[in-house]
C-alpha cells in the first residue's frame, strides 16, 4: 500500500451493531459486563439501555487500519471512547493519514481515525501507526 | 478534591498483575474476527494471525488490584491503547503483566468520575522479548 500525508482512508461501514453482536462479541473477547447484553443492569447503571463494549467499536477500527494498510501492518492504535453506541447503529470508520515517518529503517504512516455513527457523531476517535512496508 | 480517591484506593497505584501466561488459539482469533464482522483471510487458519485489538482476550482472571466492585454507579472504559512490534500469531506463548500506574478524578456534568490507568506488557514465553504492549484506561461514575 503507498500513502503519502494528506491521503483519506478507505471508509468502512459496518453492519448495524445487534444484539447478537454484542452477546458473541462478549463472549469471543471475554468481556461480559451485563451492561453490553442487559436492558436492566442498563438502566440500573443510569444508561438508557444496552450499549456496545467501547472495544468493538476499537476493533472495527483496527479492522479499518488493517483493511487499509493490509493484515499485519498495524503498529499502533490509539483510541478514546467518546459516545455510546446503540444497538442498530451503524458505524463508519474513517481517517486521513497526518505524517510518514521511519523507525529501524522502515517506513510507517500515522493517522488520525475515528468511528462515528448514524448521525456523523464521533463515538471513537485516536491515531492510528501502520507500516508501510 | 480526592474525595473519591481514598488512601486505600490511592495505595492501589503501582501495583502490578502478572505476568500470566496466554496461549494465543486459531479458534479464539476466529470468533474474535467473527464477532467484530471482520472475514479477513488472514485472522484464518493454522497461521492465523491476530487482529488488532485480540489482546483485550488476554483476561487477568478474577482477583487483580482493581477498584471495589461496588465503587461507582456504573464501570466504563475510557481509552485504550494497543502497539506490537510484530503481530501476534496462533501459537504464540505471552507472559502478560500490567501495572495501575495512576488514578485520577474528575467533577463530569453527570457526576464523579474515578480514572484508573493501567499500562500493559506483552513478552514472548519463549525468550522474553517484548511483543506489545498497551494502555487501558477504565472508569467509574458516580451520578448525582
Amino acid at each position: 500500500m503507498s500513502y503519502k500525508q494528506g491521503d483519506a482512508l478507505p471508509e468502512l461501514v459496518k453492519a448495524p451493531v445487534s444484539r447478537t453482536q454484542l452477546v458473541k462479541y462478549a463472549g469471543a473477547s471475554g468481556d461480559f459486563n451485563p451492561i453490553h447484553y442487559d436492558d436492566e443492569a442498563a438502566r440500573s447503571g443510569g444508561l438508557e439501555g444496552v450499549i456496545a463494549h467501547g472495544m468493538l467499536s476499537m476493533g472495527f477500527l483496527g479492522q479499518f487500519v488493517e483493511t487499509a494498510f493490509g493484515a499485519g501492518r498495524y503498529k499502533r492504535l490509539e483510541v478514546r471512547f467518546q459516545g455510546m453506541v446503540k444497538l442498530g447503529e451503524v458505524i463508519t470508520c474513517r481517517g486521513v493519514v497526518t505524517g510518514i515517518a521511519q523507525e529501524n529503517g522502515r517506513e510507517y504512516a500515522a493517522c488520525e481515525i475515528e468511528a462515528v455513527d448514524s448521525d456523523g457523531r464521533v463515538v471513537t476517535a485516536g491515531s492510528a501507526q501502520a507500516w508501510l512496508d | 478534591m480526592s474525595q473519591r480517591i481514598t488512601p486505600e484506593i490511592r495505595a492501589l497505584v503501582g501495583r502490578k498483575h502478572g505476568p500470566y501466561r496466554v496461549r494465543v488459539e486459531q479458534g479464539a482469533i476466529e470468533k474474535f474476527a467473527d464477532a467484530i464482522g471482520d472475514d479477513n483471510p488472514a485472522y484464518r487458519g493454522i497461521d492465523a494471525i491476530a487482529p488488532p485489538t485480540f489482546p483485550t482476550t488476554f483476561r487477568p482472571g478474577d482477583a487483580y488490584p482493581d477498584l471495589p466492585p461496588d465503587f461507582g454507579d456504573v464501570g466504563l472504559h475510557a481509552s485504550q491503547v494497543y502497539e506490537v512490534e510484530r503481530p501476534i500469531r496462533a501459537g504464540d506463548e505471552l507472559d502478560v503483566s500490567f501495572t495501575i500506574v495512576d488514578i485520577t478524578e474528575k467533577s463530569g456534568r453527570t457526576g464523579d468520575l474515578v480514572f484508573v490507568e493501567r499500562e500493559y506488557e506483552f513478552l514472548d514465553a519463549r525468550d522474553g522479548s517484548r511483543i506489545g504492549g498497551g494502555k487501558w484506561v477504565s472508569l467509574r461514575r458516580f451520578r448525582n
